[in-house]
């Protein structure tokens, strides 16, 4: 199942100008993996060669939630390299999720895409 | 008055009816999207492995950069296909496709609850005649039948990270979708005869 972000969580337009933290939890899922896409759905070239996180490579906090920085700029914990990219698209896709049998819906949370500063 | 009724027939049929005709005869006239996107990677009834993803590669559109993948096409006309795979990845699926890229069927290394893949792709009107005498094969592989001739397989395994890309890429591409099987009931063994047999000197 795949779920793709163009705005953030108040809704304005992601840019590669932005640095975002993306925190929370991801619905149940045997596995997730979440990439960066520029505007044009290609995958950033950056020097740190990273595209993504998946779920068995996480840093995460004592209860489990996670935060991802997604910044051009050099970041401690789970950085998410943007490059130069100046439009941005995030797609999380949740591998052997129940989410595909529509039962449990209602109680799945999703992290949140919080903005900060741009340049 | 019989110009201008030309002319008005005209505008209907070239400003409404053929957009409308084009549009209704488009998915047939698109014909096997994803079968014939996948032809240049090889031949028929082989897994063929798919260039990863990486930036600036874009072999399709928004595959996941974590997985491998692996395809093989298979013309269900020319008899059923079975795929044989083992894969040590943390996670692998399977997915079967029409020729226009509609899921038709898929598996997981969680659902399948084995760690290898035996899978017999058949078309339905073969299958429900094996009902009556259920061949061997139906009771070692995970059988699914369709009711189309083309299907696409889809082979995926997750690739934690890119030390492990060689190791996974070769189990996906030693996968066999056309791998040998018997359909037809073991003959029965010959029951044993109390006549003395004849020895000729």
């Amino acid at each position: 199942m795949v779920f793709t972000a163009r705005t953030d969580s108040a809704g304005r337009i992601l840019s590669g100008n932005c640095d975002y933290v993306i925190v929370g939890q991801t619905p149940t899922a045997e596995l997730w993996t979440l990439t960066a896409y520029d505007g044009d759905s290609e995958l950033i070239s950056n020097p740190a060669s990273r595209t993504g996180f998946h779920s068995r490579e996480i840093l995460r906090h004592p209860d489990g939630s996670f935060s991802i920085i997604v910044s051009g700029l050099v970041q401690p914990g789970n950085w998410l390299p943007i490059g130069t990219a100046t439009n941005l698209i995030l797609v999380l896709r949740l591998y052997d999720t129940p989410l595909t049998t529509g039962l449990i819906v209602v109680e799945q949370t999703m992290p949140t895409i919080v903005a900060g500063a741009c340049r | 008055m019989r110009r201008w009724a030309a002319i008005v027939i005209a505008g209907m049929l070239g400003g409404v009816i053929l957009p409308i005709l084009a549009v209704l005869a488009f998915p047939s006239l698109a014909g096997h999207n994803l079968w014939e996107a996948m032809e240049y990677l090889g031949p028929e009834r082989m897994f063929h492995l798919v260039p990863a993803s990486a930036p600036g590669v874009k072999p399709i559109a928004y595959l996941d950069p974590n997985m491998a993948h692996a395809v093989c096409r298979i013309d269900l006309t020319r008899g059923p296909s079975r795929i044989i795979s083992q894969l040590d990845a943390v996670f692998w699926s399977v997915g079967v496709f029409n020729a226009h890229g509609l899921n038709l069927y898929s598996l997981n290394s969680r659902t399948s609850g084995r760690s290898d893949l035996d899978l017999l792709l058949i078309r339905s009107s073969e299958l429900t005649p094996l009902g009556l005498n259920p061949p061997p094969i139906l009771e070692q592989a995970v059988v699914a039948d369709f009711t189309v001739n083309s299907v696409i397989v889809v082979l995926r395994a997750f690739v934690p990270d890119s030390t492990l890309v060689a190791e996974i890429s070769d189990q996906l591409t030693s996968a066999d979708c056309d791998a040998p099987f018997q359909l037809e009931p073991p003959e029965a063994e010959p029951e044993p005869s109390d006549a003395v047999p004849i020895i000729a000197d």
